[in-house]
């Protein structure tokens, strides 16, 4: 492995650490404080990170705005797993909290045609049961996805 | 990406955008597919699926070739 790769490494399971820790995704400061490194250092790993798909940014910023299936913001996919409240930005992303924690876990989200609440129980073995009929529908096709990933 | 409490609703969504050529999973569907997705995304040696393993994923869960196709 490359030095490069070797830093990107480090970087990405000091974010892993802050969210498995503290419940949170750091900041290019955190990361660069936890590993007791230079900031350009780290926000060029984001950078390589950004281009990789490896986490979304926030608008005009290498900052994470969601290190996917987490999110730094509130959002109506809440996710209860771990112990911890989490929010996701979509619905794939909420039924991948509790893996990525490998936990069991609760999601709170709306239907995205009537607004009426809806609850699923994820096991930890990948299965997730809720009222009859729920279900998942993604608008845009898999190749799309990130051509405009906030979108999707 | 987001949930519906019937087909009826994720329909009249698709009418109501337009996105008439949206694709709906089950849970039995989109859960296994979130877990093998993000199962390993905090472990040191987490990397992204290749092609080739996400469409192998794909195909285990029976998901729509056309849709789900990334080449």
């Amino acid at each position: 492995m490359t030095e490069r790769a070797d830093f990107d490494r480090e970087v990405r399971v000091a974010i892993a650490r802050s969210i498995r820790e503290r419940g949170a995704i750091p900041t290019m400061h955190d990361v660069a404080r936890a590993l007791g490194r230079e900031a350009p250092d780290v926000d060029a790993s984001f950078a390589r990170m950004i281009e990789g798909h490896v986490f979304i940014p926030r608008e005009g910023s290498h900052e994470i705005h969601a290190y996917d299936p987490f999110c730094t913001d509130p959002t109506a996919f809440r996710v209860s797993a771990g112990g911890r409240d989490w929010s996701a930005i979509c619905g794939w992303d909420a039924l991948g909290v509790p893996p990525a924690l490998g936990a069991s876990g609760t999601i709170d989200a709306r239907c995205g045609d009537c607004d009426e609440p809806l609850h699923i129980v994820v096991g930890r073995d990948g299965s997730a049961t809720a009222e009859s009929g729920t279900l998942l529908q993604i608008g845009v096709p898999a190749r799309e996805f990130w051509t405009n990933i906030r979108f999707t | 990406m987001l949930f519906f409490r019937s087909e009826e609703h994720a329909r009249t969504w698709r009418e109501r955008t337009g996105m008439t050529g949206a694709n709906v999973l089950s849970l039995d569907q989109a859960a296994p597919l979130a877990h093998a997705w993000y199962a390993r995304k905090l472990a040191p040696d987490w990397r992204r699926h290749t092609v080739e393993e996400a469409e192998a994923l794909f195909a285990t869960l029976r998901l729509d070739r056309e849709f789900w196709r990334l080449r």
